[in-house]
């Protein structure tokens, strides 16, 4: 059985007119109303686990509210598979090198039998990531829109590993990538910046009392203002530079920060940069740093809305949904002007920019300091998410895409 | 070309976009760049920013002066730049022009000082444009408003902002407006677009000054029939009194 079967749609359509409002929701409606007559199918690695089966147990089920009939279709495969895909997946992301000529006909092998075995009879086709992309390959079909959907950052890419994903790029019709940093220059490749789920645990609304019953264990103080940065601990997150600003905030404002986040299973420096952090942190009462398990959505959540200010002070960053959730919440964010944070946080409108720990320390207090500037960049922020970074707007920007596959995209690209 | 003759299809639109060119990290790099874009990256980092930001409060910057602004932090140079990028909208020669213009004045010196950190390049996007109807088209000038009004803000921005860049100005909708004895309503329309102001907040605003002047017309077409009946009540009166004279006239 390799069909996953969602949940029904039911009032699915109806739940994110109520959180992201009516307009997005009309909008999906009538690109869909375009896409009458067309199915589509989402072909993935897994079911369960992992942001990519998290994102599909949404999409698929408002695609079909929308009446765009979309099945979802779990590739099969054996240990030795996962163990080469694992391993062309951390290579992709710069860890290690690229698998063998051999572990490389072993993945096509599986990707053959996947071919035989899905029901592709659909002529809208998204294939995520590169465990299936082989698929394309052999079972491809006249009249079929085959689209790519990579959601892996591929700056850092060990050349070999990016090379058995773009030699099978020209198969595609088109391709998606979250964040320009992460495109190969190959065409037509499209941008599709990641987004939230509002309706999920780590960004449903809470109450003050949920807030309270989730942080409880943690032990934080109460009766003064959290700064926080959720992240995980990873020296381009710069959390060493968030405790500097902190330090330099204290002298003029009282505070606590609190650093969060987990490290993360394929980053091996991950322990290291911990360690560091907690030994800069040790002997400050003032300073929190808590390590988080991957799922724990709801105490993330629950941070973010008891936070005063939030921080992400990124050296680099592909695009940092945790400012996303947090403008969501409504909060003030004080982040750096580095990768896909400018196109969330506008300058003095929905949070503030900043370059040096100096500056960061400034805006904290700044914001620390006036009630009026944090609900006003706080309701900003929410209305600019709320247009540009929900579940919504993913799904209207492959309705698009697809609407324009069916409408001839080469020739458009080419147009334009 | 609209005619007036034929119903009005209003149209939405949503943007695929995709990376052109190099990233650049300062301003000289940013002026040559700015020289070769072809119109849709323009278009991309000027207009769109007004769908993208729709409910910004007050005037909306473009992309390249919020990158001055904040990644190269010359606050100066960003307000020289969004003031000749707004002023220059809707035309494309117009817009290469301000940016070019301000860019170039500024003295060699100062566009080399400043460098956008590692990781804060500029990276110039393209927007590919995909459109769709939207609903059923429209007789009555006056529902075609009120939709545009309703409907997803896409649909503003395609007929009053998108159309213009692509149409040396011209808008299907607000000619349409005219051929149907609505100019005043497309003047209106188009003087929305002057505002510089986000989709959603230019809606807003256009939209309490449409119910005044919707609530006005009720008023005056509800005080019509009292007008047409004093009329008639004077009429009444004075073909009673010309009866009234004449009955005395024929007594004997």
């Amino acid at each position: 059985m390799t069909r996953v079967v969602t949940a029904p749609p039911g009032a699915l359509l109806e739940q994110f007119r109520e959180v992201a409002g009516d307009s997005p929701v009309r909008e999906l409606e009538s690109l869909a109303h375009e896409l009458r007559g067309h199915r589509m199918v989402m072909v993935n690695s897994t079911a369960v686990g992992g942001g990519v089966a998290e994102i599909l147990h949404r999409l698929v089920p408002l695609l079909q509210a929308l009446g765009v009939p979309t099945v979802w279709e779990v590739m099969p495969g054996d240990e030795r598979f996962y163990a080469v895909s694992k391993k062309l997946h951390n290579a992709l992301h710069g860890l290690g090198s690229a698998p063998t000529p051999e572990e490389h006909d072993h993945y096509r092998a599986v990707n053959r039998l996947a071919a035989s075995q899905l029901e592709l009879d659909a002529d809208l086709i998204m294939i995520h990531d590169p465990q299936p992309a082989a698929i394309v390959e052999t079972r491809r079909e006249r009249g079929q829109q085959w689209l790519w959907r990579c959601h892996i950052d591929l700056e850092r890419a060990d050349p070999g590993a990016l090379d058995l994903v773009t030699s099978r790029a020209g198969h595609y019709d088109a391709a998606v990538y979250s964040h320009a940093a992460f495109m190969p220059r190959v065409a037509p490749g499209f941008l599709v910046p990641p987004s939230i789920d509002p309706l999920s645990a780590k960004n449903a609304e809470l109450s003050a009392r949920e807030i309270d019953e989730t942080l409880a264990p943690f032990g934080l103080p109460d009766g003064v203002p959290w700064v926080t940065q959720v992240s995980r601990f990873d020296r381009l997150k710069d959390p060493i530079g968030v405790l500097k600003a902190f330090r330099l905030a204290r002298r003029q404002e009282r505070a606590h920060l609190v650093l969060a986040g987990g490290t993360a299973d394929d980053d091996p420096e991950g322990a290291t940069v911990l360690a560091e952090v907690r030994e800069a942190a040790q002997g400050h009462d003032d300073v929190s740093v808590l390590t988080l398990p991957p799922d724990a959505h709801r105490v993330i959540n629950a941070l973010q809305r008891r936070s005063t200010v939030l921080v992400q002070k990124s050296l680099r960053e592909g695009f940092a949904l945790t400012i996303a959730e947090g403008l969501w919440k409504r909060r003030a964010v004080v982040a750096s002007a580095v990768g896909g944070i400018p196109l969330q946080v506008l300058h003095e409108r929905t949070g503030l920019l900043v370059r040096s720990p100096e500056g960061c320390a400034a805006q904290i207090v700044r914001l620390l300091r006036n009630t009026g500037l944090r609900r006003q960049l706080g309701l900003s922020g929410r209305e600019h998410v709320r247009r540009n970074f929900l579940q919504t707007r993913e799904a209207r920007d492959y309705l698009a895409i697809f609407l324009a596959l069916v409408r001839g995209l080469r020739a458009h690209v080419a147009a334009a | 070309m609209t005619s007036g003759r034929e119903p009005f299809q209003l149209v939405g639109v949503t943007h695929l976009l995709r990376p052109w060119g190099e990233p650049v990290a300062g301003l000289d790099a940013l002026l040559d760049r700015v020289g070769l874009a072809p119109d849709e990256v323009l278009f991309a980092h000027s207009v769109c920013r007004l769908l993208r930001d729709a409910t910004l409060q007050g005037q909306v910057m473009d992309d390249l002066s919020h990158w001055i602004a904040t990644a190269l932090q010359d606050p100066e140079t960003a307000e020289r730049l969004w003031l000749a990028v707004s002023t220059a909208l809707p035309r494309a020669t117009a817009v290469r022009e301000a940016l070019t213009g301000v860019l170039g004045s500024l003295p060699a010196k100062r566009r080399a000082a400043r460098e956008a950190p590692s990781g804060a390049e500029f990276t110039f996007l393209a927007a590919i444009p995909v459109r769709y109807r939207s609903g059923e088209p429209f007789e009555d000038p006056r529902a075609a408003v009120a939709a545009l009004l309703d409907r997803e803000p896409g649909i503003w921005f395609h007929h009053l902002h998108e159309e213009p860049w692509e149409a040396d100005g011209a808008s299907s909708l607000l000619q349409w407006l005219e051929q149907r004895g609505e100019p005043t309503l497309a003047q209106r329309l188009a003087a929305c677009t002057e505002w510089g102001l986000g989709v959603e907040l230019a809606r807003t605003r256009f939209r309490r000054r449409w119910r005044l002047s919707q609530a006005s017309r009720r008023l005056v077409a509800a005080e019509a029939p009292a007008e047409q009946q004093r009329r008639d009540a004077a009429r009444g009166a004075a073909a009673m009194l010309v009866r009234r004279l004449t009955q005395e006239e024929e007594a004997p």
